[in-house]
Formats: structure tokens, C-alpha cells, sequence
């Protein structure tokens, strides 16, 4: 049986895991900077295959809205039907369109900017919140700090496999026992600079029809809050899961979302919402390995609290 | 000199680049096709420094918008402004937003998907452009059809380095005898599945004061007499620090034919806007152009392109 964190231990992580400081008081990129020259190359070097494997969903203007944020918005000013005539000669038109999303929620695959998630009004490094304005967006913290994008070695740890269930249940806490389980199934040992992503099997039950589906009321597996200190010690760089990534409820009265607000605030961690990994287990299994080239391309958005992106897997 | 190509003979572009029917009738990824994954494991051994550069502007709210489609929009809808008091027992918060944008244009960097250019109401592979719908958006060649995103050898060609100059000029245009004499330079040749990028220096132009940059509406880019050339080497998608297409127009019965002709005829995906500054200076440090390249496209259902961060990897 797992240990389970009582709510003060979880509180006092805020101080045991900070990394405040620890990359110096203007850093704006938090574990991502585990990540080093010698991690890309030999990430490079996994690269064997030549595919690649996307871990997003596909953004629908037409599917179920997300219950926090409503729908992606296409709207379509240029199309097919009844193409204006641009030019002298009539025969060339173009499509034209304005995409617009509110990306955070439980829907759509997105990246949490360091500046997502407040603290006592603080954030990572001790920044006052109020450095996220209306009007300038996040003047610190933003996901403008990953202009270069993410490269690194990716692991996948398939704990619906391990656990041999189709998908764990809603408020299923992963813990770091799970974790050691999923790395000696697979054969895989997480390291510094990784980029650590967590199937739940959630997006195979994102697929089922709606009757084999009922209503959560908002509960969803994640990770346990006491896999916090693990991803310390191990030096996660950025971790993403096929949920919002905590597992809700937390178990914790004071603290709704831990994984967000120690992760983000204190450890300076960056998460990826609402992966589809599906595909990635399915390539893992195939190729009968858990470790690839990771590459995510944030938009380069100024003031951004994240963006939605499409996280690529290379074999 | 080279000789630019008549109306009649861009036109004869039609036929005889054309790829229809090329990858099968059904086929959604155009010039893509060429990407093997011999091609990238070949890119991947590339990658000897760690190091990774980006393609893309910011995306600015404040900056001056574009000419056609204005400024992206950034609605905040959580801030750290006004937060309750801890005391009070809500110790956490979260900041939110909205983000939208029109992206086509001038200004932001991005994607063509071939969803994007009509020619006599058809598209790539001879699909009808009614299969762009205003309620549906693109049911054919959307940004979506390269969910798994795009890796490749990525190939930059310097031409404003290899003339000698800060920035091509407007009258300047870029013909494959350019191409040419930039791989010469820098002891590169562009082979099949590359993503090609010309830096024609606008990016450059695009920083200078406002006396010095000039008509920013004005660019050098490729010459239509670059298409046959990226057909014959089987290039499978281009970008530049332009919107592909020389400007002012140089033809009097068609415009933009590195758009109408790649992306309806050839089926060729084009990045638009990059910056190429960084990536020109790391090309210049490490003494090599050719990368590592990938391109993660957001998986929008029906758009006919996106905003992109494109990445070289060294």
C-alpha cells in the first residue's frame, strides 16, 4: 500500500521542494533547465525509427464544449462556397479563417505557463501575481520564456497498463510506488531533464460512447500529490498526463489542485493538460521501448499563461 | 541574368509541375510525401550540439498590426490583479485567457495548410474548393491532416549573405540560380524531403527604423522560376522570413504564384513570416545549414493553417 502524504506534510513541500533560487532570481524557465545540450543529443540519438507520434487531441469547434471554457472558435471568413474574386483575373481565391480558444480547461492539450498557477499571491521564484495583468498579460513567467521550444528525452509510464484496466478511475490517484511498478514493467528509469508523461487511459474513455461514460461530477485520475517529492529527486523537467494531471479530488482539503500549485509555484514545474496517449502507448508497445525524443513548439505568444500545443514523440 | 518566366509559361506551370493524382487520389499531405523516414533518422543524426533555435516572431497584442488582419487578441480571464486574501483561506489561483487570432497575413508566423489557395474553384489534387465550408471550415487538406506533425532535414539557403547584403531589395527577386549560388556558399545541397528556408533578410528590414525599412508591403522573394526548381528537387515545403511571393505582383493575370501554383498545383505546404535571424546566426556559428527541423502544427479541425513555432535543432 502506498504512503499517503497527511495535508500538512503536503503543505510543508512548498519549502522542502522549492527551487527558489536555485537557478537564480530572474529565472523564467524553472526544471526546464535540467534539460542541457547533453540531454538533446543523446534524445537525438533514440531516433532510430524515423516516426513520429503526436500526444494531442485534435482541437473540434463542433465537439462538446469543455465544462470550464466553452469551445475552440473557427470562423471561417474566407472558404470554397462563394469565392471572392481577389484578383484581375478571377481565377484565384483564398480560405482565411480566425481561430480563438480559452485553452486551459479539460478539453484541449495545452501548456501551463509557470505564471498559471498563484500561491499565497506569489509565483514561481517568489514573483507577486500581480505580474499577470488584464491588460499586459504575464509580464513574467510566461510561455514566451520557451521561445527555442522543448527537446528532450520523453518517457511514457502506462500505469493503466500496469494496472491492467482499461482506465483508472475517476479521483485514481498515481503514486510513486505506481511509478516504480510502470518503470520495472516497462524497463525504463526516469532521469534528469526527462519530460514524464502519465497514461491513465483516459483518452481511450474520452472515446467511449457516452452511456459507457457516466458524469465524473469533476473527478479525475492524476497524480497523487506524494509524487511531487519524486519528481525532485529524479529531476523531472516537465510532466504531462492524459488528465489535468492532479487527481481530483486531492484528498486534501486546503489544497485543491497540489500538483499545479506545488508543482508550478514551488518546484517551478511546467505540465501539459489533456495529452491523448493513446497512440504513444500504442507505438511504445510496438517498439517495445518507453523512452523517445520529445519536442514540443509552444506558440510565441507574449503574455501567454500557456497555449495549446501539439507535444511530438520521435522513434 | 536570369530570365524571368512569361504569364504563358507560369501558367504552363499548371500541367507540368502538377501532382495531382501523384500519392493516389485521396492523398491530403501533397509534397510531404517526399519526407521518408530514412530522411529523418537522417535529420535526427544531425543533431551533434543540443542546441535548438526558433523560426518564429513573438505574438504581440501591442505591436502594430498587420496590414490585412490586425492584432491578435489576448483576453485575460483570470489575473493575479485583485486576488482575495490568503488569510481568508483561498490560498491559490490560477491565471487564464482567451487568445484568437486571423494569422493569414503579413505579420504572424504560419502555416498554409493546401487548404488555404483555390485556383479555378479547385484545390491540390483536383478537390473542389466548396469543400470549404464557412460551417465546417476545411473537410479536405485542413492544418490537421499533419497531426503527427512534420520532421525533416531542414535546409537554410542565405541569399541576402550569399549577395553581400543586410536585406534583398523589393526589386530583387529571388531566381534558382540564387538557390544556386547560396548552396555553393555554404557547401549544401538541397535533395528530397528537405524543408527548404529562404532568408531574403526582411526580418532584418522588418526591425530597422522606419526611414531605413522602407514600404514594408514591398519584398523581395522566390521567383515564380523557382517553382520548377523545388520540383525537380523534390523540396517538401518552404518557408522564408517573406510571405513567399514577391511584392508588389509582377504579373498582370494571377497573383501570388508561389501560392497558387505550389500549394494548388504541387500540393506544396508554406511556412510564412519566419525570422530567420537566429537561425541564420546559429547557421553561421556552427558553419552548417542544413538541421534537424521540426514543425508541430495544432491539430484545429477545418483551419486552413495555423500559427507555428518551427524549430532547428543543431
Amino acid at each position: 500500500m502506498p504512503t499517503v502524504p497527511r495535508e500538512d506534510e503536503v503543505l510543508a513541500y512548498f519549502e522542502t521542494l522549492s527551487n527558489w533560487g536555485r537557478w537564480g532570481a530572474d529565472d523564467q524557465l524553472g526544471t526546464l533547465n535540467l534539460v542541457t545540450p547533453a540531454t538533446r543529443r543523446e534524445a537525438a540519438a533514440l531516433v532510430t525509427e524515423g516516426t513520429a507520434v503526436s500526444c494531442a487531441w485534435d482541437i473540434q469547434s463542433v465537439a462538446d464544449p469543455d465544462p470550464a471554457s466553452g469551445r475552440p472558435m473557427r470562423i471561417m471568413l474566407g472558404s470554397g462556397e462563394n469565392p471572392a474574386e481577389m484578383e484581375p483575373g478571377g481565377r484565384a481565391s483564398f480560405a482565411l479563417d480566425f481561430l480563438g480558444v480559452a485553452y486551459h480547461g479539460f478539453s484541449v492539450t495545452h501548456l501551463d505557463g509557470l505564471c498559471h498557477a498563484f500561491w499565497d499571491k506569489q509565483m514561481y521564484n517568489g514573483i507577486p501575481a500581480a505580474k499577470v495583468t488584464d491588460r499586459e498579460g504575464a509580464t513574467e513567467l510566461s510561455i514566451h520564456a520557451l521561445q527555442d521550444g522543448v527537446a528532450t528525452r520523453g518517457v511514457l509510464l502506462d500505469v493503466a497498463a500496469l494496472k491492467d484496466t482499461a482506465w483508472l478511475e475517476p479521483g485514481e490517484a498515481v503514486f510513486p510506488e505506481d511509478l516504480e511498478a510502470a518503470e520495472d514493467r516497462q524497463g525504463v528509469r526516469v532521469q534528469e531533464g526527462d519530460a514524464l508523461l502519465l497514461r491513465t487511459g483516459w483518452g481511450r474513455r474520452k472515446r467511449e460512447p457516452k452511456s459507457n461514460r457516466p458524469s465524473t461530477a469533476g473527478a479525475y485520475p492524476g497524480w497523487h500529490a506524494a509524487c511531487l517529492p519524486w519528481f525532485r529527486e529524479r529531476g523531472v523537467a516537465m510532466i504531462g498526463a492524459d488528465t489535468g494531471n492532479d487527481a481530483y479530488p486531492s484528498g486534501y482539503d486546503s489544497l485543491a489542485h497540489p500538483i499545479h500549485s506545488i508543482g508550478m509555484v514551488a518546484m517551478g514545474l511546467w505540465h501539459i493538460d489533456n495529452c491523448d496517449l493513446e497512440e504513444l502507448a500504442s507505438a511504445c508497445e510496438r517498439l517495445q521501448r518507453s523512452a523517445f525524443h520529445f519536442s514540443l513548439a509552444p506558440l510565441r505568444w507574449v503574455g501567454a499563461t500557456g497555449c495549446p500545443v501539439n507535444p511530438i514523440a520521435e522513434f | 541574368m536570369p530570365t524571368m518566366p512569361t504569364e504563358e509559361e507560369v501558367l504552363g506551370y499548371f500541367q507540368t509541375l502538377s501532382n495531382w493524382g501523384r500519392w493516389g487520389a485521396d492523398d491530403q499531405i501533397g509534397a510531404l510525401n517526399l519526407i521518408t523516414p530514412a530522411k529523418r533518422r537522417d535529420a535526427a543524426a544531425l543533431v551533434s550540439e543540443g542546441v535548438s533555435v526558433s523560426c518564429a516572431w513573438d505574438i504581440q497584442s501591442a505591436a502594430e498590426p498587420d496590414p490585412a488582419y490586425r492584432r491578435p487578441q489576448r483576453l485575460m480571464l483570470g489575473t493575479g490583479e485583485d486576488l482575495p486574501d490568503p488569510a481568508g483561506g483561498t490560498r491559490h489561483g490560477f491565471a487564464w485567457e482567451f487568445i484568437g487570432l486571423i494569422y493569414h497575413g503579413f505579420a504572424v508566423t504560419h502555416l498554409d495548410s493546401i487548404a488555404h489557395v483555390f485556383w479555378d474553384k479547385k484545390m491540390y489534387n483536383g478537390v473542389p474548393a466548396e469543400r470549404v465550408t464557412k460551417q465546417e471550415g476545411a473537410q479536405d487538406f485542413a492544418v490537421s491532416v499533419l497531426k503527427d506533425g512534420v520532421v525533416s532535414r531542414g535546409v537554410l539557403l542565405d541569399v541576402a549573405a550569399a549577395k553581400g547584403k543586410k536585406w534583398l531589395d523589393p526589386d530583387e527577386p529571388v531566381y534558382p540560380e540564387d538557390l544556386e549560388a547560396a548552396e555553393r556558399r555554404e557547401n549544401v545541397h538541397v535533395s528530397e524531403g528537405d524543408v527548404l528556408f529562404l532568408r531574403t533578410g526582411f526580418a532584418r528590414r522588418r526591425r530597422a527604423p522606419k526611414e531605413d525599412r522602407g514600404d514594408t508591403s514591398a519584398t523581395a522573394s522566390w521567383q515564380a522560376a523557382c517553382l520548377p526548381w523545388l520540383h525537380a528537387r523534390g523540396v517538401a515545403m518552404i518557408g522564408s522570413d517573406t510571405a513567399n511571393d514577391v511584392s508588389p505582383q509582377q504579373y498582370e493575370g494571377f497573383i501570388n504564384p508561389m501560392h497558387l501554383v505550389g500549394v494548388t498545383a504541387m500540393g506544396l505546404w508554406l511556412i510564412d513570416n519566419c525570422d530567420l535571424e537566429a537561425l541564420s546566426k546559429a547557421c553561421e556559428q556552427y558553419n552548417r545549414w542544413a538541421f534537424h527541423f521540426t514543425l508541430a502544427p495544432l491539430r484545429w479541425l477545418g483551419a486552413s493553417g495555423c500559427p507555428v513555432n518551427p524549430i532547428a535543432l543543431f
